[in-house]
Protein backbone atom coordinates (compact mmCIF):
# COMPACT_ATOMS: atom_id res chain seq x y z
CA UNK A 1 0.00 0.00 0.00
CA UNK A 2 3.23 2.50 1.10
CA UNK A 3 6.27 1.87 -0.80
CA UNK A 4 9.05 3.78 -0.39
CA UNK A 5 11.80 3.82 -3.09
CA UNK A 6 15.26 5.14 -2.56
CA UNK A 7 13.71 8.15 -0.44
CA UNK A 8 16.30 10.48 0.43
CA UNK A 9 16.40 13.36 2.18
CA UNK A 10 19.21 16.05 2.96
CA UNK A 11 19.45 19.38 5.33
CA UNK A 12 22.49 21.25 4.09
CA UNK A 13 25.35 18.56 4.28
CA UNK A 14 23.00 16.85 6.95
CA UNK A 15 21.75 13.43 5.67
CA UNK A 16 18.74 13.09 7.59
CA UNK A 17 17.36 10.25 5.27
CA UNK A 18 19.68 7.77 3.25
CA UNK A 19 17.97 5.59 0.33
CA UNK A 20 15.14 3.81 2.23
CA UNK A 21 13.28 1.58 0.65
CA UNK A 22 10.32 -0.60 2.26
CA UNK A 23 7.03 -1.71 1.20
CA UNK A 24 4.00 -1.61 3.67
CA UNK A 25 1.33 -3.47 3.35
CA UNK A 26 -2.36 -2.29 3.99
CA UNK A 27 -3.94 -3.51 7.87
CA UNK A 28 -0.14 -3.30 8.78
CA UNK A 29 0.79 -1.72 11.69
CA UNK A 30 4.61 -0.45 11.41
CA UNK A 31 6.68 0.36 14.33
CA UNK A 32 9.20 3.17 13.19
CA UNK A 33 11.90 2.61 16.00
CA UNK A 34 15.64 4.01 16.48
CA UNK A 35 17.65 6.61 18.26
CA UNK A 36 17.05 9.81 17.96
CA UNK A 37 18.00 11.89 14.71
CA UNK A 38 17.29 8.22 13.44
CA UNK A 39 15.24 9.95 10.38
CA UNK A 40 11.87 8.60 12.07
CA UNK A 41 10.36 11.64 12.00
CA UNK A 42 11.72 12.74 8.98
CA UNK A 43 9.98 9.57 7.17
CA UNK A 44 6.82 10.29 8.91
CA UNK A 45 7.09 14.26 7.71
CA UNK A 46 7.73 13.14 4.03
CA UNK A 47 4.74 11.26 3.81
CA UNK A 48 2.61 13.53 5.34
CA UNK A 49 3.83 15.57 2.56
CA UNK A 50 4.54 18.29 5.47
CA UNK A 51 8.44 18.13 3.65
CA UNK A 52 9.41 17.24 0.27
CA UNK A 53 11.99 14.61 0.02
CA UNK A 54 15.29 15.48 -1.82
CA UNK A 55 15.71 12.27 -3.97
CA UNK A 56 13.11 8.99 -4.31
CA UNK A 57 9.17 8.42 -4.25
CA UNK A 58 6.71 7.59 -1.74
CA UNK A 59 3.48 6.25 -3.34
CA UNK A 60 0.26 5.34 -1.80
CA UNK A 61 -1.70 2.88 -3.82
CA UNK A 62 0.43 4.15 -6.74
CA UNK A 63 -0.40 7.45 -5.80
CA UNK A 64 2.89 10.05 -5.34
CA UNK A 65 3.31 11.93 -2.27
CA UNK A 66 4.96 14.41 -4.09
CA UNK A 67 2.85 14.66 -7.23
CA UNK A 68 -0.77 14.70 -5.22
CA UNK A 69 -0.55 16.00 -2.44
CA UNK A 70 -3.98 16.91 -1.47
CA UNK A 71 -4.95 13.41 -2.51
CA UNK A 72 -2.43 12.12 -0.21
CA UNK A 73 -3.82 14.37 2.88
CA UNK A 74 -7.31 12.91 2.06
CA UNK A 75 -6.12 9.33 3.51
CA UNK A 76 -3.47 10.51 6.15
CA UNK A 77 -4.63 11.45 9.61
CA UNK A 78 -1.29 12.49 11.28
CA UNK A 79 -0.28 12.68 15.29
CA UNK A 80 2.68 14.79 15.60
CA UNK A 81 5.02 14.45 18.62
CA UNK A 82 3.55 18.25 19.88
CA UNK A 83 -0.28 18.90 20.86
CA UNK A 84 -0.45 22.44 19.67
CA UNK A 85 -2.96 24.21 21.26
CA UNK A 86 -5.30 27.06 20.56
CA UNK A 87 -6.18 29.77 23.50
CA UNK A 88 -9.84 29.66 24.85
CA UNK A 89 -10.93 26.75 22.62
CA UNK A 90 -13.10 23.66 23.80
CA UNK A 91 -12.48 20.41 23.02
CA UNK A 92 -15.59 20.78 20.67
CA UNK A 93 -14.57 23.30 18.99
CA UNK A 94 -11.06 22.39 18.65
CA UNK A 95 -12.68 19.35 16.58
CA UNK A 96 -15.28 21.07 14.57
CA UNK A 97 -12.06 23.40 13.55
CA UNK A 98 -10.22 20.57 12.36
CA UNK A 99 -13.45 19.07 10.53
CA UNK A 100 -14.07 22.29 8.70
CA UNK A 101 -10.42 22.32 7.67
CA UNK A 102 -10.84 19.14 6.73
CA UNK A 103 -14.11 19.62 4.57
CA UNK A 104 -16.31 17.51 6.99
CA UNK A 105 -20.15 18.77 6.01
CA UNK A 106 -21.53 20.59 7.99
CA UNK A 107 -24.78 18.25 8.44
CA UNK A 108 -22.47 15.44 9.52
CA UNK A 109 -20.12 17.57 11.98
CA UNK A 110 -22.19 17.56 14.99
CA UNK A 111 -22.42 13.89 15.63
CA UNK A 112 -19.06 13.00 14.12
CA UNK A 113 -17.51 15.17 16.79
CA UNK A 114 -19.51 13.52 19.29
CA UNK A 115 -19.09 10.10 17.72
CA UNK A 116 -14.91 10.87 18.34
CA UNK A 117 -14.93 12.12 21.43
CA UNK A 118 -17.23 8.92 22.13
CA UNK A 119 -14.49 6.86 20.89
CA UNK A 120 -11.42 8.38 22.63
CA UNK A 121 -13.45 9.06 25.79
CA UNK A 122 -13.77 12.09 26.25
CA UNK A 123 -17.72 13.17 25.57
CA UNK A 124 -17.56 14.50 29.22
CA UNK A 125 -14.78 17.06 28.27
CA UNK A 126 -17.09 18.06 25.33
CA UNK A 127 -17.04 21.63 26.82
CA UNK A 128 -13.97 21.70 28.86
CA UNK A 129 -11.45 24.39 27.43
CA UNK A 130 -8.79 22.20 25.58
CA UNK A 131 -5.51 23.91 27.49
CA UNK A 132 -7.16 22.52 30.78
CA UNK A 133 -6.77 18.71 29.39
CA UNK A 134 -4.16 16.50 31.02
CA UNK A 135 -1.39 15.03 28.51
CA UNK A 136 -3.34 11.98 28.19
CA UNK A 137 -6.52 13.41 27.38
CA UNK A 138 -4.72 15.79 24.91
CA UNK A 139 -2.91 12.83 23.36
CA UNK A 140 -6.66 11.32 22.88
CA UNK A 141 -7.89 14.31 21.49
CA UNK A 142 -5.02 14.60 19.11
CA UNK A 143 -6.15 11.24 17.83
CA UNK A 144 -9.23 12.01 17.16
CA UNK A 145 -8.83 14.92 15.68
CA UNK A 146 -6.28 13.01 13.09
CA UNK A 147 -9.13 10.70 12.74
CA UNK A 148 -12.14 13.44 11.91
CA UNK A 149 -11.80 12.67 8.51
CA UNK A 150 -11.93 8.68 8.80
CA UNK A 151 -8.23 8.28 7.14
CA UNK A 152 -6.99 4.99 5.92
CA UNK A 153 -3.90 5.72 7.54
CA UNK A 154 -2.84 7.19 10.59
CA UNK A 155 0.59 8.59 11.15
CA UNK A 156 1.60 8.45 14.95
CA UNK A 157 4.94 10.48 16.23
CA UNK A 158 5.60 9.46 19.54
CA UNK A 159 2.21 9.12 20.32
CA UNK A 160 2.90 7.67 23.87
CA UNK A 161 5.60 10.57 25.02
CA UNK A 162 4.91 11.91 28.44
CA UNK A 163 2.31 9.98 29.34
CA UNK A 164 1.41 8.39 32.30
CA UNK A 165 1.49 4.82 33.29
CA UNK A 166 -2.42 4.65 32.79
CA UNK A 167 -2.75 7.04 30.18
CA UNK A 168 -0.36 4.44 28.04
CA UNK A 169 -2.16 1.45 28.50
CA UNK A 170 -5.53 3.13 27.52
CA UNK A 171 -3.71 4.72 24.59
CA UNK A 172 -2.33 1.36 23.53
CA UNK A 173 -6.25 -0.14 23.55
CA UNK A 174 -7.39 2.67 21.65
CA UNK A 175 -4.80 2.43 19.03
CA UNK A 176 -5.86 -1.39 18.81
CA UNK A 177 -8.87 -0.85 18.56
CA UNK A 178 -7.99 1.26 15.08
CA UNK A 179 -5.57 -1.72 14.17
CA UNK A 180 -8.55 -4.04 14.83
CA UNK A 181 -10.92 -1.78 12.10
CA UNK A 182 -8.00 -1.99 9.77
CA UNK A 183 -6.76 0.83 9.74
CA UNK A 184 -2.58 1.29 8.26
CA UNK A 185 -0.58 2.66 11.28
CA UNK A 186 2.44 4.04 11.48
CA UNK A 187 3.75 4.71 14.90
CA UNK A 188 7.29 5.72 16.47
CA UNK A 189 7.70 5.27 20.34
CA UNK A 190 10.67 4.75 22.30
CA UNK A 191 8.78 2.50 24.56
CA UNK A 192 9.34 -1.09 22.89
CA UNK A 193 7.23 -2.71 24.61
CA UNK A 194 4.44 -0.97 23.73
CA UNK A 195 5.10 -1.44 20.58
CA UNK A 196 5.78 -5.12 20.65
CA UNK A 197 2.53 -5.38 21.50
CA UNK A 198 1.31 -3.11 18.84
CA UNK A 199 3.35 -3.74 16.19
CA UNK A 200 2.80 -6.16 12.99
CA UNK A 201 5.77 -5.08 11.38
CA UNK A 202 8.90 -3.16 12.46
CA UNK A 203 11.19 -0.68 10.88
CA UNK A 204 14.13 0.18 11.97
CA UNK A 205 16.31 3.15 11.58
CA UNK A 206 19.99 4.06 12.17
CA UNK A 207 21.32 7.37 11.31
CA UNK A 208 18.96 7.71 8.28
CA UNK A 209 19.25 4.52 6.99
CA UNK A 210 17.05 1.56 7.19
CA UNK A 211 18.69 -0.93 9.58
CA UNK A 212 15.68 -3.73 9.30
CA UNK A 213 12.14 -4.00 8.10
CA UNK A 214 10.29 -7.00 8.60
CA UNK A 215 7.52 -8.76 10.38
CA UNK A 216 7.92 -7.93 14.32
CA UNK A 217 8.12 -12.28 13.85
CA UNK A 218 10.71 -12.71 11.81
CA UNK A 219 12.56 -10.32 13.56
CA UNK A 220 12.44 -11.50 17.03
CA UNK A 221 13.55 -14.73 15.50
CA UNK A 222 16.58 -13.27 14.33
CA UNK A 223 17.63 -12.87 17.55
CA UNK A 224 20.29 -15.63 18.26
CA UNK A 225 21.19 -15.31 21.85
CA UNK A 226 18.49 -16.50 24.05
CA UNK A 227 18.45 -16.79 27.74
CA UNK A 228 17.24 -19.09 30.40
CA UNK A 229 16.92 -17.92 34.07
CA UNK A 230 16.90 -20.88 36.74
CA UNK A 231 16.67 -20.42 39.95
CA UNK A 232 17.88 -23.47 42.24
CA UNK A 233 17.26 -24.69 45.92
CA UNK A 234 20.58 -24.95 46.77
CA UNK A 235 24.03 -24.11 45.01
CA UNK A 236 25.17 -25.81 42.59
CA UNK A 237 28.50 -26.06 40.35
CA UNK A 238 26.41 -29.29 38.42
CA UNK A 239 24.55 -26.74 36.64
CA UNK A 240 27.73 -24.84 34.47
CA UNK A 241 29.02 -28.04 33.10
CA UNK A 242 25.39 -29.13 31.96
CA UNK A 243 24.95 -25.39 30.29
CA UNK A 244 28.39 -25.97 28.53
CA UNK A 245 27.21 -29.76 27.05
CA UNK A 246 24.69 -27.74 25.02
CA UNK A 247 27.49 -24.79 24.10
CA UNK A 248 25.49 -22.22 26.62
CA UNK A 249 27.32 -20.20 29.22
CA UNK A 250 25.83 -19.99 32.68
CA UNK A 251 26.47 -16.91 35.11
CA UNK A 252 25.95 -16.94 38.63
CA UNK A 253 24.55 -13.90 40.14
CA UNK A 254 26.10 -12.96 43.33
CA UNK A 255 23.80 -10.92 44.85
CA UNK A 256 21.19 -13.92 44.19
CA UNK A 257 23.39 -16.81 44.84
CA UNK A 258 20.53 -19.39 43.94
CA UNK A 259 19.47 -17.63 40.61
CA UNK A 260 21.52 -18.49 37.19
CA UNK A 261 21.35 -16.99 33.51
CA UNK A 262 22.27 -19.30 30.98
CA UNK A 263 23.00 -17.80 27.33
CA UNK A 264 23.28 -19.46 24.11
CA UNK A 265 21.41 -20.03 20.54
CA UNK A 266 19.44 -22.90 21.37
CA UNK A 267 16.04 -23.17 20.38
CA UNK A 268 12.84 -24.12 22.52
CA UNK A 269 14.01 -28.10 21.88
CA UNK A 270 17.37 -27.17 23.12
CA UNK A 271 15.92 -25.60 25.84
CA UNK A 272 13.77 -28.99 26.72
CA UNK A 273 16.92 -31.31 26.89
CA UNK A 274 19.01 -28.64 28.96
CA UNK A 275 15.54 -29.38 31.47
CA UNK A 276 16.03 -32.91 31.29
CA UNK A 277 19.61 -32.78 31.39
CA UNK A 278 19.40 -30.88 34.83
CA UNK A 279 17.01 -33.08 36.35
CA UNK A 280 19.39 -36.06 34.91
CA UNK A 281 22.29 -34.54 36.84
CA UNK A 282 20.28 -34.22 40.45
CA UNK A 283 20.12 -30.20 40.24
CA UNK A 284 17.42 -29.12 42.82
CA UNK A 285 15.50 -26.47 40.16
CA UNK A 286 12.61 -24.37 41.61
CA UNK A 287 11.96 -22.66 38.37
CA UNK A 288 13.57 -22.91 34.92
CA UNK A 289 12.35 -19.68 32.78
CA UNK A 290 13.01 -20.04 29.07
CA UNK A 291 13.02 -16.23 28.41
CA UNK A 292 10.91 -14.51 25.26
CA UNK A 293 12.81 -13.00 22.83
CA UNK A 294 12.59 -9.09 23.66
CA UNK A 295 11.76 -6.32 20.94
CA UNK A 296 14.43 -4.70 23.11
CA UNK A 297 17.29 -7.04 22.75
CA UNK A 298 16.70 -7.80 19.20
CA UNK A 299 17.02 -3.91 18.58
CA UNK A 300 20.12 -3.78 19.99
CA UNK A 301 21.87 -6.84 18.27
CA UNK A 302 19.98 -5.35 14.90
CA UNK A 303 21.25 -2.42 14.99
CA UNK A 304 24.81 -3.79 16.67
CA UNK A 305 27.48 -2.26 14.20
CA UNK A 306 25.62 -1.88 11.76
CA UNK A 307 26.09 1.49 10.66
CA UNK B 1 -28.73 25.43 -1.37
CA UNK B 2 -25.04 26.05 -2.02
CA UNK B 3 -22.33 24.18 0.24
CA UNK B 4 -20.59 27.21 1.27
CA UNK B 5 -18.71 27.50 4.15
CA UNK B 6 -16.80 30.08 5.88
CA UNK B 7 -13.32 30.11 5.56
CA UNK B 8 -12.40 27.98 8.98
CA UNK B 9 -9.32 29.97 9.72
CA UNK B 10 -11.36 33.12 9.49
CA UNK B 11 -13.48 31.61 12.00
CA UNK B 12 -11.43 30.70 14.17
CA UNK B 13 -9.34 33.49 14.02
CA UNK B 14 -12.13 36.09 14.96
CA UNK B 15 -13.27 34.22 17.68
CA UNK B 16 -10.15 33.45 18.82
CA UNK B 17 -9.25 37.02 19.30
CA UNK B 18 -12.22 38.18 20.30
CA UNK B 19 -12.33 35.60 23.18
CA UNK B 20 -9.71 37.06 24.64
CA UNK B 21 -9.19 40.27 26.62
CA UNK B 22 -6.62 42.04 24.71
CA UNK B 23 -8.98 42.60 22.12
CA UNK B 24 -11.32 44.62 24.26
CA UNK B 25 -8.31 46.58 26.20
CA UNK B 26 -7.00 47.19 22.63
CA UNK B 27 -10.42 48.52 21.43
CA UNK B 28 -11.00 50.46 24.44
CA UNK B 29 -7.87 51.86 24.27
CA UNK B 30 -7.76 52.85 20.45
CA UNK B 31 -11.35 54.61 21.33
CA UNK B 32 -9.58 56.45 24.44
CA UNK B 33 -6.84 57.56 22.09
CA UNK B 34 -9.23 58.81 19.14
CA UNK B 35 -11.72 60.32 21.30
CA UNK B 36 -9.26 61.69 23.33
CA UNK B 37 -7.44 63.24 20.64
CA UNK B 38 -10.63 64.96 18.98
CA UNK B 39 -11.67 66.32 22.03
CA UNK B 40 -8.33 67.65 22.66
CA UNK B 41 -8.46 69.74 19.57
CA UNK B 42 -11.91 70.72 19.71
CA UNK B 43 -11.54 72.11 22.87
CA UNK B 44 -8.15 73.94 22.14
CA UNK B 45 -9.50 75.12 18.82
CA UNK B 46 -13.03 76.56 20.99
CA UNK B 47 -10.68 77.87 23.22
CA UNK B 48 -8.49 79.67 20.77
CA UNK B 49 -11.49 81.28 19.42
CA UNK B 50 -13.77 82.30 22.02
CA UNK B 51 -16.24 84.54 20.60
CA UNK B 52 -16.80 81.71 17.66
CA UNK B 53 -19.94 79.33 17.63
CA UNK B 54 -19.96 75.96 17.76
CA UNK B 55 -20.36 75.42 14.29
CA UNK B 56 -17.36 76.69 12.52
CA UNK B 57 -16.09 75.02 10.16
CA UNK B 58 -12.30 75.52 11.04
CA UNK B 59 -13.35 73.33 14.37
CA UNK B 60 -15.40 70.49 12.37
CA UNK B 61 -12.89 70.15 9.33
CA UNK B 62 -9.61 69.95 12.48
CA UNK B 63 -11.57 67.55 14.47
CA UNK B 64 -12.34 65.64 11.31
CA UNK B 65 -8.78 65.51 10.14
CA UNK B 66 -7.32 64.74 13.96
CA UNK B 67 -9.98 61.56 13.97
CA UNK B 68 -8.64 60.38 10.64
CA UNK B 69 -4.97 60.73 11.02
CA UNK B 70 -5.44 59.63 14.47
CA UNK B 71 -7.10 56.34 13.23
CA UNK B 72 -4.30 56.20 10.66
CA UNK B 73 -1.46 56.00 13.06
CA UNK B 74 -3.08 53.61 15.53
CA UNK B 75 -3.84 51.26 12.74
CA UNK B 76 -0.62 51.45 11.28
CA UNK B 77 0.97 49.80 14.14
CA UNK B 78 -2.32 47.51 14.75
CA UNK B 79 -2.77 45.90 11.64
CA UNK B 80 0.91 44.74 10.98
CA UNK B 81 1.44 43.79 14.36
CA UNK B 82 -1.50 41.58 14.49
CA UNK B 83 -0.93 40.52 10.77
CA UNK B 84 2.81 39.79 11.93
CA UNK B 85 1.38 36.97 14.38
CA UNK B 86 -0.57 35.42 12.17
CA UNK B 87 1.66 32.35 10.93
CA UNK B 88 4.49 32.68 13.17
CA UNK B 89 2.06 32.51 16.09
CA UNK B 90 0.81 29.32 14.64
CA UNK B 91 4.79 28.26 14.31
CA UNK B 92 5.48 29.64 17.88
CA UNK B 93 1.84 27.21 19.38
CA UNK B 94 3.15 24.30 17.13
CA UNK B 95 -0.37 23.99 15.38
CA UNK B 96 0.86 25.12 11.66
CA UNK B 97 2.37 21.38 10.79
CA UNK B 98 -1.47 20.22 11.48
CA UNK B 99 -3.14 23.10 9.05
CA UNK B 100 -0.61 21.60 6.48
CA UNK B 101 -1.68 18.35 7.17
CA UNK B 102 -5.90 19.19 6.47
CA UNK B 103 -7.53 19.87 3.45
CA UNK B 104 -7.26 23.07 3.34
CA UNK B 105 -5.67 25.14 0.48
CA UNK B 106 -2.08 27.48 1.14
CA UNK B 107 -4.41 29.84 -0.29
CA UNK B 108 -7.22 29.76 2.01
CA UNK B 109 -4.76 29.77 5.40
CA UNK B 110 -2.90 32.77 3.80
CA UNK B 111 -6.61 34.80 3.10
CA UNK B 112 -8.08 33.82 6.01
CA UNK B 113 -5.38 35.13 8.12
CA UNK B 114 -5.42 38.39 5.83
CA UNK B 115 -9.27 38.55 6.52
CA UNK B 116 -9.24 37.82 9.76
CA UNK B 117 -6.55 40.57 10.70
CA UNK B 118 -8.21 43.14 8.78
CA UNK B 119 -11.72 42.34 10.54
CA UNK B 120 -10.18 43.58 13.62
CA UNK B 121 -9.25 46.78 12.12
CA UNK B 122 -12.54 47.54 10.40
CA UNK B 123 -14.21 47.00 13.58
CA UNK B 124 -11.96 49.53 15.11
CA UNK B 125 -12.81 51.61 12.03
CA UNK B 126 -16.58 50.84 12.57
CA UNK B 127 -16.52 51.99 16.23
CA UNK B 128 -15.35 55.43 15.39
CA UNK B 129 -18.59 56.13 13.95
CA UNK B 130 -19.97 57.77 16.79
CA UNK B 131 -17.28 60.18 16.81
CA UNK B 132 -17.38 60.31 12.86
CA UNK B 133 -21.37 61.76 13.51
CA UNK B 134 -20.27 63.89 15.82
CA UNK B 135 -18.40 65.67 13.06
CA UNK B 136 -20.92 65.70 10.55
CA UNK B 137 -22.96 67.43 13.60
CA UNK B 138 -20.64 70.47 14.31
CA UNK B 139 -20.84 70.41 10.05
CA UNK B 140 -18.09 71.30 7.42
CA UNK B 141 -17.35 67.77 6.53
CA UNK B 142 -19.53 65.73 3.48
CA UNK B 143 -20.19 62.21 3.36
CA UNK B 144 -17.84 62.63 0.16
CA UNK B 145 -15.00 63.35 2.23
CA UNK B 146 -15.73 61.06 4.39
CA UNK B 147 -15.57 58.05 1.91
CA UNK B 148 -12.62 59.69 0.47
CA UNK B 149 -10.83 59.66 3.49
CA UNK B 150 -11.96 55.88 4.35
CA UNK B 151 -10.84 54.27 1.18
CA UNK B 152 -7.41 55.64 1.58
CA UNK B 153 -7.28 54.38 4.92
CA UNK B 154 -8.64 50.56 4.33
CA UNK B 155 -6.43 50.60 1.33
CA UNK B 156 -3.78 51.01 3.22
CA UNK B 157 -4.66 49.09 6.14
CA UNK B 158 -5.23 46.20 3.42
CA UNK B 159 -1.61 46.74 2.40
CA UNK B 160 0.36 46.82 5.63
CA UNK B 161 -1.85 43.74 6.42
CA UNK B 162 -0.22 41.79 3.84
CA UNK B 163 3.36 42.88 4.83
CA UNK B 164 2.42 41.38 8.18
CA UNK B 165 1.18 38.33 6.69
CA UNK B 166 3.99 38.25 4.29
CA UNK B 167 6.96 38.83 7.46
CA UNK B 168 4.94 36.23 9.44
CA UNK B 169 5.02 33.06 6.45
CA UNK B 170 8.99 34.62 6.58
CA UNK B 171 9.92 34.81 10.14
CA UNK B 172 10.36 31.65 12.41
CA UNK B 173 9.15 34.01 15.70
CA UNK B 174 6.11 36.00 15.89
CA UNK B 175 8.63 38.36 17.61
CA UNK B 176 10.88 38.63 14.38
CA UNK B 177 8.11 38.74 12.26
CA UNK B 178 6.45 42.12 14.22
CA UNK B 179 10.08 43.40 14.27
CA UNK B 180 10.71 42.91 10.06
CA UNK B 181 7.14 44.05 9.58
CA UNK B 182 7.33 47.03 11.78
CA UNK B 183 10.58 47.95 9.54
CA UNK B 184 8.95 47.98 6.81
CA UNK B 185 6.23 50.49 7.82
CA UNK B 186 8.92 52.58 9.07
CA UNK B 187 10.65 51.91 5.32
CA UNK B 188 7.50 53.48 3.68
CA UNK B 189 6.13 55.81 6.70
CA UNK B 190 9.87 57.37 6.85
CA UNK B 191 12.47 56.59 4.71
CA UNK B 192 10.72 57.14 1.73
CA UNK B 193 9.84 60.27 2.37
CA UNK B 194 13.50 61.26 3.17
CA UNK B 195 14.75 60.13 -0.18
CA UNK B 196 11.49 61.76 -2.01
CA UNK B 197 12.75 64.96 -0.52
CA UNK B 198 16.40 64.91 -0.28
CA UNK B 199 17.60 62.53 -3.42
CA UNK B 200 16.32 65.21 -6.21
CA UNK B 201 18.04 68.17 -4.10
CA UNK B 202 21.41 65.45 -4.31
CA UNK B 203 20.90 63.84 -7.82
CA UNK B 204 19.55 67.01 -10.05
CA UNK B 205 20.25 70.23 -11.24
CA UNK B 206 17.87 73.37 -9.50
CA UNK B 207 16.61 73.88 -13.48
CA UNK B 208 15.24 70.64 -13.50
CA UNK B 209 14.36 69.87 -9.87
CA UNK B 210 12.17 72.86 -9.41
CA UNK B 211 10.61 71.88 -13.08
CA UNK B 212 9.66 68.17 -11.91
CA UNK B 213 9.79 68.17 -7.92
CA UNK B 214 6.22 68.46 -7.68
CA UNK B 215 5.01 66.15 -10.01
CA UNK B 216 7.40 63.72 -8.22
CA UNK B 217 6.84 64.81 -5.09
CA UNK B 218 2.52 63.90 -5.99
CA UNK B 219 3.64 60.83 -8.07
CA UNK B 220 5.95 59.13 -5.21
CA UNK B 221 4.37 60.12 -1.66
CA UNK B 222 0.90 59.10 -2.77
CA UNK B 223 2.33 55.89 -1.20
CA UNK B 224 2.40 57.74 1.86
CA UNK B 225 -0.78 57.58 3.86
CA UNK B 226 -0.05 60.42 6.30
CA UNK B 227 1.02 62.44 3.10
CA UNK B 228 -1.99 61.65 1.25
CA UNK B 229 -4.40 62.61 3.90
CA UNK B 230 -3.26 65.95 3.78
CA UNK B 231 -2.57 66.07 0.27
CA UNK B 232 -6.78 65.00 -0.02
CA UNK B 233 -7.65 67.88 2.25
CA UNK B 234 -5.92 70.76 0.36
CA UNK B 235 -7.06 69.47 -3.36
CA UNK B 236 -10.91 69.10 -2.11
CA UNK B 237 -10.27 72.36 -0.35
CA UNK B 238 -10.17 73.87 -4.30
CA UNK B 239 -12.04 71.32 -5.36
CA UNK B 240 -9.94 68.97 -7.49
CA UNK B 241 -11.23 66.09 -5.96
CA UNK B 242 -10.05 64.16 -8.80
CA UNK B 243 -6.79 65.09 -9.96
CA UNK B 244 -4.50 67.84 -9.80
CA UNK B 245 -2.33 69.39 -12.85
CA UNK B 246 1.03 69.81 -13.48
CA UNK B 247 2.99 71.77 -15.81
CA UNK B 248 6.83 70.22 -17.07
CA UNK B 249 8.82 72.22 -19.80
CA UNK B 250 5.50 74.38 -20.42
CA UNK B 251 3.16 71.27 -20.94
CA UNK B 252 0.36 70.67 -18.91
CA UNK B 253 -1.48 66.89 -18.00
CA UNK B 254 -3.29 65.87 -15.57
CA UNK B 255 -2.49 63.52 -12.83
CA UNK B 256 -4.78 61.08 -10.83
CA UNK B 257 -5.19 62.74 -7.52
CA UNK B 258 -3.13 61.55 -4.54
CA UNK B 259 -5.83 59.57 -3.00
CA UNK B 260 -6.60 57.87 -5.63
CA UNK B 261 -3.01 57.04 -6.32
CA UNK B 262 -3.10 55.71 -3.10
CA UNK B 263 -5.45 53.11 -3.32
CA UNK B 264 -4.01 51.58 -6.59
CA UNK B 265 -0.77 51.59 -5.25
CA UNK B 266 -2.25 49.59 -2.04
CA UNK B 267 -3.89 47.24 -3.63
CA UNK B 268 -1.33 46.77 -6.66
CA UNK B 269 1.56 46.13 -3.37
CA UNK B 270 -1.17 44.29 -1.65
CA UNK B 271 -1.73 42.29 -4.65
CA UNK B 272 2.18 41.27 -5.56
CA UNK B 273 2.80 40.22 -1.70
CA UNK B 274 -0.08 38.03 -1.30
CA UNK B 275 1.44 36.35 -4.33
CA UNK B 276 4.73 36.26 -3.00
CA UNK B 277 3.15 34.88 0.17
CA UNK B 278 1.58 32.36 -1.28
CA UNK B 279 4.70 31.55 -3.33
CA UNK B 280 6.80 31.38 0.16
CA UNK B 281 4.28 29.37 1.58
CA UNK B 282 4.47 26.89 -1.62
CA UNK B 283 8.23 26.33 -1.75
CA UNK B 284 8.55 25.95 2.00
CA UNK B 285 6.00 23.22 2.44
Amino acid sequence: MIEFVNVRKTYGDFVALEGLTCSIPRGATVGLIGPNGAGKTTTMRILTTLTKATSGEITVDGTSVTHAPEHIRRRIGFMPDVFGVYEAMTAFEYLDFYARCNGVSPATRPSLIDDMLGLVDLAHKKDALVMSLSRGMAQRLSLARALLHDPEILVLDEPASGLDPRARVELRALLNELRNQGKTILISSHILSDLADLCTHLLILERGTLVAFDTLDNLLNRQTQRRIVIHTLAPTTELAAVAQRHAYTCISDDEQPLRYVLTGSGDDATHAHLLTACIHAGIPIHSFASERNSLERTFLQVTEGVI
Amino acid sequence: MTNYQINPILLRELRGRMRTARSFWLLSGFLVMVAGTALLIYTANYASNPGQIVGDSDIGRSVFLVLIVTALIALSLVAPVLAAGSVAGERERQTFDLLLTTQLQIRQIILGKIIASLSYCMLLLAAMTPLMGMVFLIGSVDVTQLVIMLAVICSNVVLLTCIGVYWSVRASTPLSATGFTLATVLFILLIIPLLVLTLPEIVLSTAVRSNISEFVFHVVLSIHPFVVIFLTDSALRTQQMWGQEFSINGQSFVVPAAWILSICYSWMLSVIIVWRTLRRMRTSR
